[in-house]
């Protein structure tokens, strides 16, 4: 046993010693199979329930002959469609009941069929899965004589109205957002893809929260492989909560370790929904407005839904600053301290010696400068995220006083290493996708360190490191850098640039889809002048010269 | 990637024990200029050796050297604040040093200094002209050596002393250094002056048939510096220079463009024009005449009519301007000549006629000449004819 | 090999492409003029022509046995021990290479950039990073490969475009140098065919052949990377000569680097470039020794059975280190890599053309089975 095994058992021995789990939540562990009459089942929910604030017993007597009782939890229904719509109904016999006796066995069937006016009704013959249904919202029914319960789906649950997402604004392009409620969602996206291909099939994961997870795809264009494998991984996951699509999303996610997300989130519908139409499988949580998409390559942080409602060339060029901002906010700062630091003959001589001028009076090497800078910036972006709206406002106004004019007056830093802040900051700002701009302003501190090490030689070196490890990453089996790495010419027109729609009629090939191309022949649109001199009649009026 | 952690951690300690090369911007004397005379009868203090060992000085005798160095705090970024204006005089500080050779002055200087100095941004390095006439070969030795010297740096000749180059501080510049630096920089794209920067004077001297010529510089006044010919070597040596305007003809011969310089050309005894070339075109032809290489130079030069001294020369005509043409060709044609004579004189083949005959003539060069001394002599004798063509293109903005 | 065959012809150019464009590129010019003067761009053409000839040979050796490497074929081909003796040089061979290269790289860096570094750090620094990138498989690297092909191509195509304007025709010619005959002419081109960078870029097919897609992107792939690689090389040779000149190029150790302290921008944006081009050296420096290293981790995973070439990648990091930092000075280092050089030209050109006659001799193939698209 060498020195590294025994630290670790030691540190397993430790926690070891922690108090054990604390005691498990008491179920009444309500036996299934077994047959309870009436009385014994309305006893057991009662029991089970137990004077919670929000749980209701209603009794009453259907067609006016039968007991009944009805469960359902108050904060989680729609009073009034269980009044109308499963009370109501119920006190008044149908003509086709005649006595109790005679048809007590099939009065479920009765019921359900000819009276309920309710969309949604099940059969339930299990006490434990019916008081799971209760948890959801549903109401039960319980009546004398029969062996199951009636179940209803009455839930409704106050929900946020559609907007649009804080973090995914467009200018141009739908303004509708997905909310916490998975039905919405699922509407929001059926809406967009009305045809039958467009499979939602349902998963649920997440012991305790027992939280729905529904999968998209679309079956003749998503690679068979592709389902398998995601509903492989979702099976696998063995947690007790899921309160967010986050937390799937570092199950299923390849390389745990890595800076950048595999995984794209976006709250949009348009987003999922071409992504769906490319070959891609969408993963939706109940309860989080974000929607997972996978495979995610590096490009696909960088589009936004934007790209494709304005016109092509000022959407390229668009496209091509927000690649350019955000390699300047990685290596800025490390530029500044590699020439600054290392090789100051780069910089044009008038200009080097007026820096020095700056420089003059500042205590720290260029390197502890910038690094204190940005943690101060740093933790000014984290502070302004967490503040209230109204505090906001004021803490800008102290950050750029206090961090940027006084800091230079009191000789604390140089105005151009502000200057050089300012830059990266605003840059890093620019990327679409937070998970991915957070990748990257964490990998700048590790490549401040090397090139306040090694100069430029640092620099490179830690670029090096760091492409090579975004070429070796895989998100399902796809390289992340394509179309770049394994160079693809026709994905490229989507990547850097973006070409004209006509063009993009190739679903990106790195995904293996079933159904490569989007149309088949797509027609020429001519262009016509409608209005122009040539398509005047001769004779229409005197007004057309 | 899964299982580097080991390695990323050794990475990190070999890199934590410092940052060695890292030195701030302001912690390095930044030297712009650097003038080199014979220092004659001065003692250096002993920093490198002992007193008592008589260590032999360099092939041109004791060496001074003056720095220009930049001093920190006192130019200021961007415009500067109104009221403090501190002249020129305040933003450079002049430091001297002896030593035995030119890498030992540099040694001592260092010794006056607070920081290391820093030689990245020498724009002028300049000599005078008795170091020069003394031999440069450790100067340039000096230069290329170094690491942090560039190759876009200018070496001069001063006329007199080096230093005082150094000296002149012109009001309208911040950085004296510059001043000379940005002034011959601008000669070039005026086309006053061939590109004759550092490294490809590196170039000339080292060719086998080449010489190389570097700007020679008059100091006019305490805020003047003005270009005053080219000096031309002989090997390592200086051998000579030429007259101002002579570096007019210099240009036509090598072809350099854009053109811009001026010449007077006299019609009459009473009435000059003044003509400014704008583009320059220069042809060598060599060719063997009795076992010996004959050269054929055709220059073209096309350029406007700048002005006139005389209001009855009329412009407007053209046989006026042919005439014109035609006597500036003469002029030009004998001036030409003239200055590759006095440079066969002197055995400095500076337009690198030797070049095109190696290159050329191979069987001649391999056979014959073999070497760069063998050259010069045929040099001497060489029969070169200049033939010039003038065009004048425009004439201003006057119609006469 | 497990994995899959992967690698396109695009990708195998260039990695060649990239593995030969490496650090030499910074002294070749130098060694060019050394013997013929300004017949240097000839003489860099005939050596690189015998590069050129060397991985042909290379390249049909491969494709007759498409699915096993060059040491598993040798044993095919001329038996067991024999096999191994040579594969044990190759090894050999390859980690010298591989640490001088690496120190080349660490004496340009520490002469002009960064002098009170020590080498250890310089040469260190460069080997870890390599070494990790080593733990990927080889589809993986061969794509990382070719993300850089263009940083280092474009580049060097803009610093001849660059000096054309400072190219003096005059220094050229004559094409077949003063006083020089053809005995020059062919040392010349052996001493520009032992370069480190010629050895690797041949070898580094050997490594590439197993996992390419099939033969046709194999073959194509490496006729177009020496092609390309030669271009570029050419290019460099002519620039250099034209500005300096004969002597001027003798002179300074790394005349390429010099070359780019002296080339300016038209608009005088950014005075000075040579940074700017540093970045491209050490890119490129990157990729070659890369390539070298995988050389080395690939033959010797070979040569002792492993499952795969990730084994090694760490084992050898201390022994190329030391490798590495053993030459003194630049001159000691400059000798070795001569001499060591010319005794790899026995490898790297005799014993591939040896192989390949006696499998022709034997009539032994490689099984096809496996090839598919």
């Amino acid at each position: 046993m060498n020195l590294w095994q025994a630290f670790t058992q030691k540190r397993k021995r430790k926690s070891q010693e922690l108090p054990e789990e604390p005691m498990p939540i008491k179920h009444h562990k309500i036996e299934p199979n077994n047959i309870f009459s009436y009385l014994d089942a309305v006893n057991t929910i009662k029991e089970q329930f137990n004077n919670e604030h929000d749980f209701r017993a209603r009794e009453i007597e259907v067609f006016g002959e039968i007991p009944a009782t009805l469960f359902y939890l108050g904060s989680l229904v729609d009073k009034e469609s269980i009044s109308k719509d499963v009370i109501q109904p119920l006190l008044l016999a149908p003509s086709e009941y005649i006595d109790k006796e005679k048809q007590i066995e099939n009065i479920s069937e009765l019921i359900i069929k000819k009276c309920l006016y309710h969309a949604e009704v099940q059969i339930e013959d299990q006490i434990p899965s019916a008081v799971t249904d209760l948890l959801r919202g549903n109401t039960i029914l319980l009546i004398e004589g029969l062996q199951n319960a009636i179940i209803i789906n009455t839930k409704m649950v106050d929900k946020r109205s559609i907007t649009q997402p804080d973090t995914e604004q467009v200018i141009r392009g739908p303004r509708d957002g997905f909310i916490e409620s998975l039905e919405t969602n699922i509407a929001l996206l059926r809406d967009r893809i009305p045809i039958t291909d467009f499979k939602v099939k349902p998963l649920e994961v997440g012991s305790l929260t027992k939280s729905s997870v529904c999968l998209f795809y679309i079956d003749g264009i998503a690679n068979q492989s592709l389902i398998k494998d995601v509903e492989e991984r979702l099976s696998k996951i063995d947690i007790d909560r899921i309160l967010d699509a986050g937390y799937i999303e570092q199950f299923i996610q390849d390389n745990p370790r890595s800076p950048f997300p595999q995984v794209k989130n976006t709250e949009r519908p348009d987003v999922a929904a071409g992504n769906l139409l490319e070959g891609r499988v969408v993963l939706m949580v109940d309860g989080s407005p974000f929607a997972l998409i996978v495979p995610a390559t590096f490009i696909m942080f960088y589009q936004s839904s934007e790209d494709y409602n304005e016109r092509t060339n000022m959407m390229s060029v668009i496209r091509f600053t927000r690649l350019v901002s955000i390699v300047f906010s990685l290596i800025t700062p490390s530029a500044y301290v590699a020439v600054i630091s290392y090789h100051p003959e780069l910089i044009p001589t008038a200009f080097s010696v007026a820096i020095t001028s700056g420089r003059a009076g500042v205590p720290f090497p260029a390197v502890i400068e910038v690094f204190v800078m940005e943690a101060a910036m740093e933790i000014l972006r984290e502070a302004t995220v967490r503040m209230p709206k109204q505090v906001g406002g004021a803490l800008s106004i102290v950050g750029v006083l206090v961090v940027g004019q006084a800091a230079v007056m009191a000789g604390f830093v140089s105005p151009i290493t502000v200057v050089v802040i300012a830059i990266t900051t605003i840059g890093s700002f620019s990327t679409p996708a937070y998970s991915m701009a957070t990748g990257f302003r964490m990998l700048r501190f590790p490549l401040l360190f090397m090139t306040g090490v090694l100069g430029i030689y640092g620099l490179v070196l830690g670029l090096i490191v760091i492409v090579n490890h975004l070429v070796s990453l895989r998100s399902f089996g796809v390289p992340y850098f394509s179309p770049i790495s394994p160079m693809n010419w026709g994905g490229m027109r989507d990547a850097f640039i973006r070409a004209p729609l006509r063009w993009l009629i190739d679903r990106p090939e790195e995904l293996h889809v079933s159904n490569k191309k989007r149309i088949e022949n797509p027609k020429e649109i001519p262009t016509t002048n409608p209005l122009g001199p040539e398509n005047q009649n001769s004779g229409s009026g005197g007004k057309s010269s | 990637m899964k299982q580097c952690k080991p390695l990323l951690l050794l990475m990190s300690v070999l890199l934590l024990s410092g940052c060695w090369d890292r030195m701030e911007v302001e912690e390095r004397s930044t030297v712009l200029g650097l003038a080199v005379d014979i220092a004659e009868g001065e003692k250096e203090d002993p920093i490198n050796h002992p007193d008592e060992i008589d260590i032999p000085t360099s092939g041109i005798g004791m060496i001074e050297v003056t720095a220009q160095l930049a001093v920190p705090g006192q130019i200021p970024l961007g415009p500067s604040q109104g009221g403090s204006q501190s002249g020129p005089q305040d933003s450079v500080w002049v430091v001297k040093a002896v030593g035995h050779t030119l890498a030992e002055a540099v040694n001592n200087l260092q010794q006056q200094l607070s920081s290391t100095i820093f030689l990245g941004h020498l724009k002028i390095f300049i000599i005078s002209d008795e170091v020069a006439t003394r031999g440069i070969d450790e100067i340039i030795d000096f230069m290329k050596r170094n690491p942090e010297v560039r190759r876009d740096a200018w070496l001069l000749v001063n006329g007199e002393r080096a230093d005082e180059t150094l000296k002149v501080a012109p009001k309208l510049e911040r950085i004296p250094a510059l001043y000379l630096s940005n002034m011959l920089d601008n000669s070039i794209k005026m086309g006053k002056l061939p590109k004759i920067r550092v490294g490809m004077f590196y170039i000339a001297l080292e060719n086998e048939g080449q010489d190389g010529y570097l700007p020679y510089l008059t100091v006019k006044s305490k805020e003047n510096i003005q270009i005053s010919g080219v000096g031309y070597f002989r090997q390592n040596k200086l051998v000579g220079h030429t007259q101002p305007y002579q570096i007019a003809f210099l240009n036509g011969l090598i072809g350099h463009n854009p053109g811009g310089s001026t010449a007077v050309v006299k019609l009459s005894d009473e009435q000059t024009v003044q003509f400014q070339s704008t583009k320059r075109k220069s042809d060598y032809k060599v060719s063997l005449v009795a076992g010996k290489p004959h050269f054929e130079i055709s220059v073209d030069v096309k350029g406007n009519i700048t002005g006139k001294n005389d209001h009855r020369i009329d412009l407007n005509n053209t046989a006026t301007i042919s005439n014109i043409e035609e006597i500036a060709e003469k002029a030009f044609q004998k001036e030409m000549e003239k200055l590759i004579e006095e440079t066969q004189k002197k055995e400095s083949d500076i337009l690198g006629l030797g070049e095109y005959v190696r290159s050329r003539m191979r069987s001649y060069w391999d056979q014959e000449v073999k070497t760069k001394e063998k050259w010069r002599e045929i040099y001497k004798d060489l029969s070169v004819d200049v033939k010039v063509k003038v065009k004048i293109e425009g004439v201003g903005l006057k119609a006469k | 090999m497990r994995e899959p065959r992967q690698i396109t012809a695009t990708q195998t150019m260039m990695m060649i492409t990239n593995s030969m464009v490496g650090v030499a590129i910074l002294a070749l010019p130098r060694i060019a003029v050394e013997l013929v003067n300004s017949g240097a761009i000839l003489v860099t053409f005939i050596g690189l022509l015998l590069v050129f000839c060397s991985m042909v040979i290379i390249a049909k050796l491969g494709v007759r046995f498409p699915n096993e490497s060059l040491i598993q074929s040798s044993k095919t081909i001329i038996g067991r021990p024999l096999a191994y003796l040579f594969g044990f040089f190759i090894f050999l061979f390859f980690i010298l290479i591989v640490g001088f290269i690496t120190r080349e790289f660490a004496f340009i860096l520490s002469s002009f950039l960064f002098p009170d570094t020590p080498m250890t750090v310089l040469v260190g620094v460069m080997l870890i990073v390599v070494a990790i990138t080593t733990r990927n498989d080889i589809t993986t690297i061969s794509y990382i490969q070719f993300l850089y092909f263009p940083f280092i191509a474009i580049p060097i195509l803009f610093l001849v475009l660059l000096s054309i304007p400072e190219i003096d025709m005059r220094l050229i010619r004559p094409f077949i140098g003063n006083q020089t005959n053809v005995f020059d002419f062919m040392k010349g081109s052996i001493m520009i065919a032992a370069l480190p960078f010629a050895h690797i870029g041949m070898f580094v097919l050997t490594v590439l052949i197993p996992h390419t897609k099939n033969t046709k992107h194999a073959i194509r792939g490496s006729i177009l990377g020496i092609c390309i690689s030669s271009l570029l090389l050419i290019l460099i040779v002519f620039a250099v000569l034209g500005v300096f000149g004969i002597n001027e190029t003798k002179n300074p150790i790394w005349p390429v680097y010099v070359l780019t302290r002296m080339i300016q921008l038209p608009f005088e944006l950014l005075e000075r470039l040579d940074i700017l081009f540093l970045i491209i050296w050490i890119l490129s420096a990157f990729t070659t020794i890369l390539s070298g290293y995988l050389i080395v981790i690939y033959n010797g995973s070979q040569l002792f059975q492993l499952r795969s070439h990730r084994v090694l990648s760490y084992i050898m990091l201390p022994i190329v280190f030391m490798v590495a930092l053993y030459p003194k000075n630049v001159i000691q280092l400059y000798d070795f890599i001569r001499t060591i050089g010319l005794y790899g030209l026995f490898i790297t050109m005799l014993y591939p053309i040896l192989l390949l006659l006696v499998a022709l001799i034997r009539k032994k193939k490689g099984s096809t089975a496996n090839e598919t698209m």
